[in-house]
């Protein structure tokens, strides 16, 4: 037994040695294969309008207030020159955006973007570019090994960096958080699993605050996320703010019965026209348990706003259902 | 061309190795989150199933204080802080009506691996506040045994520790609690963020005081009474071959705790309660980490007939409020400091004064400002600190200033009981102006 169990142990160790081993490898793969998906953009902006963030008017502020020069990055998404990025890197005044690759440039648009997602797409004139294979969303948990690539300062030589996904519920379930180093530079450079597929888009970096260098913690949009909204940003829309959606109530976690005790039924809300009281308790989305109004928001945050949502409510010890058509947060 | 890469990549032996591990460290990541708690805009962790938990002093207080807590997922609960550690930066709180929650133990700090994988969970820069998903970072372990400042036996390491993981629980892949973060290495000026330097309470230290916290209240941090260290200056010592394995004792009162473990001057101290002691940081390290009232072992060489020989002894830790009476009254001065000064040119420098010690008392407070070498501005602080022995008044200061007094070596004249007459803490109140 006691063998068994050495043996076990010895096997534990052998795995996270192999790994160790191993990392260095397959991050040098998943650069070899991904880096002729991996761009590097130029954007020639007007500096007195420096973009969301920047205070045009900081020529004496510190440096690391701000926008670093230099190269951003993105990732090649449509063999015929569809190419995503962070919106922060081409927000502003532009004068005009190049994409880089190696001695190739190319004149590029911005077609579309998606502020609250950070992410824009630009389109470049052509043909059979190298296209990454998108991860399995579904899949993705806290502890998974990640890449992020970049093209930046060198457009002719691609960056790589390694982490695992800190989090997952992010910006509204629209990103990720990762612990690989993630700069300037890098932002709107691809996160890629361990078989190079593509997770998301290296986004929301801070520039506000402190976390404009890396101290690991970094966000990726996610690219079921963008998938969401590409098609609309291949037509050119322009998205400013995020429909949030929500029920319209002021709630509290609920011990018995375990759910989420309303205590307010906000007006004009749906919420009040779902004829929801004060007191009553929510304990289920469409069937699926809410133990606290962290889950219950969570649910609410991953549908749509003019969605029906069925919600089992416990009102003066009696269960119900009541349908509920979710509105758009004024709020947000 | 592309699905030959492809081919490449699915086959490829080191991939299946990183998606095996990658497969554990996803379920191991799940596993450590459980025990996560989040605490005001800091971390905690809880280490038993009945609702223990550990966080930061800086983010839980003092004794007494009530907090709303909530679990990864959002789960919340009412804890309260049942025993605090103010000098080791802990606090110890217990989750109200808690039974068969999730948690962790406390795994032994000291046995830890330089380079050895580890995670941290927290909350940085309060991402996990709503949705209730806290962070995992992941690194290695970059040193242990490291003194900084009053983190007397920290582990460093290069996970990446923010604002908001304070409390968090520094966890090996065993899934044992072997630290709780509490600092870090902040880039540069205003950007408070991880540069890759975090610093975490051993485990090892925070279990030696772990019965006293339960039994509640506050906890204490240890001295040897009577002892005055170095680590160089004189010439035999230096010359020794020894130098650099242990400190030099340059002074024993008699009788002291430190005569009781049968110390005499001119001796190397070499090893305190088990552990190397290698230089006086190390030293402050080892005994600061124990409490008050701990029976701790010490070996020494002592120089006999031209040769180093091997002694032992033991010792109880002291109290450092205590050593503030009779012949070792002046060692106040050194305890008033608390261990938490270093040598700086002819001066040391304070990096924190001791709570109610007679630094504290003389205005004086700790900080990050560069050591000053002697001159007008240490004078002043001796100025103030004999105003306080005399019981005069002592003027204001500002917070957060270091300051320095010259000259903590074994030719100084503090070997020499010049500040014989420490009193009574007089000065400790109106003594402080907030400017």
């Amino acid at each position: 037994m006691t063998l068994l169990l050495l043996a076990a142990l010895a096997q534990e160790d052998d795995l996270e040695a192999k790994f160790t081993r191993s990392l260095g490898k397959v991050a040098a793969a998943v650069a070899e294969a991904s880096a002729p998906s991996v761009v590097a953009i130029e954007v020639d902006r007007d500096p007195r309008s420096d973009g969301d963030g920047f205070n045009p008017n900081q020529g004496a502020a510190p440096d690391y207030y701000r926008r670093p020069e230099g190269l951003v990055s993105g990732a090649i998404v449509g063999a015929d020159g569809w190419i995503l990025t962070s919106y922060f890197n081409v927000s502003g005044e532009i004068r005009g955006i190049k994409v880089r690759q190696d001695s190739k440039t190319w004149p590029a648009k911005l077609v579309g973007y998606d502020k609250p997602k950070d992410i824009a797409l630009l389109k470049i004139e052509a043909e059979g570019l190298p296209v990454l294979r998108t991860a399995v969303m579904e899949e993705i948990k806290t502890g998974r090994t990640v890449f992020v690539m970049g093209r930046s300062p060198d457009a002719s030589r691609a960056t790589i960096t390694d982490g695992i996904v800190s989090a997952v519920h992010r910006f509204k379930e629209s990103a990720i958080q990762v612990d690989a180093e993630m700069n300037f530079g890098s932002t709107g450079g691809p996160c890629l699993d361990a078989q190079g597929r593509l997770v998301g888009i290296a986004a929301h970096i801070n520039p506000k605050s402190s976390w404009g260098q890396s101290g690991g913690v970094g966000f990726v949009t996610r690219i079921d996320a963008i998938e969401g909204v590409l098609e609309k940003l291949k037509k050119g829309e322009k998205i400013e703010k995020a429909k949030t959606p929500w029920i319209g109530i002021l709630g509290a976690d609920s011990e018995d019965p375990e759910g989420v005790r309303v205590q307010e039924v906000l007006s004009g809300s749906p919420a009040e026209a779902a004829k929801l009281e004060a007191d009553d308790v929510i304990v289920e989305v469409d069937g699926k348990k809410v133990a606290t109004l962290a889950e219950l928001q969570q649910t609410v945050q991953g549908r749509k706003v003019d969605q029906d949502v069925t919600l089992t409510i416990v009102r003066k010890g009696k269960e119900q259902k009541v349908k509920v058509t979710l509105g758009e947060n004024p709020n947000e | 061309m592309s699905s030959l890469l492809l081919l490449l990549l699915v086959q490829d032996p080191d991939l299946d190795n990183v998606l095996e591990y990658q497969k554990r460290m996803e379920e191991f990541c799940e596993r450590v989150s459980k025990a996560y708690v989040f605490i005001g805009g800091g971390s905690g962790v809880v280490i038993s199933p009945d609702g223990w938990m550990l966080t930061n002093h800086h983010v839980a207080g003092e004794t007494g204080a009530e907090w709303n807590v909530n679990l990864t997922g959002g789960k919340a609960y009412k804890a309260d802080v049942i025993g605090h550690d103010p000098t080791g930066d802990v606090s110890l709180l217990k989750i109200r009506d808690a039974t068969e929650l999730p948690f962790l133990e406390l795994g032994s700090s000291d046995d830890l691996e330089i380079g050895q994988f580890v995670v941290a969970v927290g909350n940085p820069f309060g991402l996990g506040n709503g949705n209730w998903d806290p962070t995992v970072t992941f690194g290695v372990i970059s040193a242990i045994h490291r003194y900084q400042d009053w983190y007397m036996d920290c582990i460093h390491t290069d996970t990446h520790i923010n604002p908001g993981n304070s409390g968090g629980p520094l966890i090996t892949m065993e899934g044992k609690i072997i630290g709780i973060n509490g600092r870090g290495g902040f880039m540069r000026r205003r950007t408070r963020v991880s540069s890759g330097i975090g610093l975490a309470i051993s485990s090892s230290q925070i279990q030696r005081y772990l019965p006293s916290m339960k039994a509640g209240g506050r906890v204490y941090h240890g001295i040897i009474e009577g002892i005055t260290i170095a680590e160089g200056g004189f010439d035999e010592y230096e010359n020794s071959g020894v130098y650099g394995e242990g400190i030099l004792v340059a002074g024993v009162d008699t009788p002291s705790r430190a005569d009781d473990a049968g110390l005499l001057p001119g001796d190397i101290l070499h090893e305190i309660g088990g552990y190397p002691c290698y230089n006086v940081n190390r030293y402050h390290g080892i005994v600061g980490s124990h409490p008050v009232g701990s029976k701790v072992k010490v070996k020494y060489r002592r120089l006999e007939d031209g040769a180093w020989k091997e002694h032992e002894g033991e010792t109880v830790l002291g109290d450092p409020a205590k050593a503030l009476e009779g012949e070792h009254a002046y060692r106040a001065v050194l305890y008033g400091f608390g261990p938490a000064y270093e040598q700086a040119g002819d001066g040391i420098r304070i990096n924190s004064v001791a709570e109610k010690g007679p630094a504290e008392a003389a205005g004086m407070r700790g900080g990050s400002g560069r050591a000053r070498r002697g001159g007008r501005r240490a004078n002043r602080g001796i100025r103030r600190l004999r105003q306080v022995a005399d019981g005069q008044q002592a003027q204001g200061r500002r917070r957060d200033e270091a300051e320095s007094i010259p000259v903590l070596s074994p030719q100084s004249s503090v070997f020499s009981p010049q500040y014989s007459v420490l009193g009574p803490q007089s000065g400790s109140e109106g003594s402080e102006t907030e400017d």
